[in-house]
């Protein structure tokens, strides 16, 4: 089995190496990501990338192994005991400080503390991102054994920008920095993620290439395509 | 009862714990706490919602977690509160209502018996460690708490996250004055 690793963003993608495929952020995702699957027809995939902490404990560049995937009223989503075991295996042996447990999949940022708090109350979901389910669900429709690894950008006693709350992917970049070039007093929060972003892409750098490697070593899982490990 | 009024004759230093249950109505723990400080004038209490054990008979009793947060910021919402002495940290209330979220420190309360270093959480009975080395180095800590063990999915229990909270505490200087402020004030810290 060979593992496809799958980034939302090229911003990721380029953190974690040459061999990535970006499968597009947010509502990007959901479309695309049939599509991607369909045409490299990868054995297995790590959806690999950043995430909001919801779990009080995780600071920057701690790294989230999926559990489980969640969006509020569909079916909670458990990739493949055997994987799941045999990635959090690799990431200890690492030593890379990682913890196993849901992750929220959610259409729009959450940006302040009391948001984040109420939704870790709710569901225990240890980081909130805006992929996650689809790319799960997609591949979990085509039989193909999935994985989903995050590391925490902005922690949970952090508040995001106001500015970058609306952000739905790379393409509204140009448009959020131009906002927040007219609020001087967001900079400093802009700095605090700048910093964690290189922690961030540090953790994925180091554990995503690993939890692919583990899980192309794996013993086969179901009835899974051809094997593809592809470049962008 | 008859107790707590001797030992407090004698001078002895007496604290309650309370746990509270889904059959404890908020005016039922109001009018316990009133009693514990003004009438046997204790002083101070401590508080946490009940662990549901999974092999306890009777589920019904046991809370979940939003039943537990709703249930807290009712009793901390009665005029009551201002009378009332924690023995707990301000941060460790703010939890129990839902307003500060921690994870468990589930090596914040080593037990050890005539068995040994309990490992954790003691609330799960997981077996015992021979040294305490044992139980730090070999322990998968991170495996524990709320989102990560479903064990732990109704915890709110104050053996694992009073830890949290101490910890966030003196890691803060505003919290740890808000703590000190609580004290000096004859309130506790909460």
């Amino acid at each position: 089995m060979s593992a496809l690793l799958l980034a939302p963003t090229a911003r990721e993608a380029r953190a974690m190496g040459p061999e990535v495929v970006v499968c597009g952020a947010a509502a990007v995702a959901r479309e695309r990501i049939g599509r991607v699957l369909d045409e490299i027809r990868p054995s297995a995939i790590v959806l690999a990338g950043v995430c909001g902490g919801l779990d009080p404990s995780l600071s920057p560049g701690d790294l989230v192994l999926a559990r489980s995937v969640l969006v509020p009223g569909r079916p909670e989503l458990v990739p493949a005991s055997p994987l799941l075991d045999t990635v959090r295996g690799a990431l200890r042996r690492s030593g890379w400080p990682f913890v196993t447990a849901p992750l929220l999949t959610v259409e729009r940022p959450l940006g302040s503390r009391r948001e984040k708090t109420d939704v870790w109350n709710a569901t225990g979901a240890a980081g909130v991102d805006m992929e996650s389910h689809a790319v799960a669900a997609a591949a979990r429709e085509r039989g193909i054994p999935w994985i989903v690894l995050r590391a925490v950008l902005d922690p949970a006693g952090s508040e995001l920008p106001v500015s970058l709350r609306s952000w739905t992917g790379e393409g509204d970049e140009p448009t959020v920095l131009a906002v927040a070039a007219t609020r001087p007093w967001e900079w400093s929060a802009y700095l605090r993620l700048a910093f964690a972003w290189r922690r961030a892409a540090a953790a994925l750098r180091a554990a995503a290439p690993t939890a692919a490697a583990a899980l192309s070593a794996a013993p086969q899982q179901g009835a899974a395509p051809a094997v593809t490990l592809s470049s962008r | 009862v008859a107790a707590i009024r001797e030992a407090r004759r004698r001078g002895f230093r007496v604290s309650t714990n309370t746990t509270v249950y889904a059959d404890s109505s908020p005016e039922q723990v109001r009018d316990l706490f009133n009693f514990l400080m003004d009438d046997l004038r204790v002083d101070g209490m401590m508080v946490s919602p009940g662990y549901d054990y999974p092999k306890a008979p009777n589920q019904r009793v046991f809370l979940k977690r939003p039943q537990m947060i709703e249930t807290f910021r009712r009793i901390f919402s009665f005029p009551d509160r201002r009378r009332w002495r924690f023995f707990h940290t301000p941060l460790f209330l703010e939890f129990l209502q839902g307003k500060a979220p921690m994870q468990c420190t589930a090596w914040g309360n080593p037990t050890r018996s005539v068995l040994g270093w309990q490992r954790p959480c003691y609330l799960m009975a997981e077996g015992y460690a021979s040294t305490f080395r044992e139980l730090i180095e070999e322990t998968d800590w991170d495996r524990y708490g709320y989102g990560r063990d479903p064990r732990c999915a109704n915890c709110m229990a104050h053996c694992g996250y009073e830890a949290t909270a101490v910890k966030a505490t003196m890691a803060s200087p505003l919290e740890g004055v808000r703590a000190g402020v609580g004290a000096l004030l004859g309130r506790g810290a909460g």
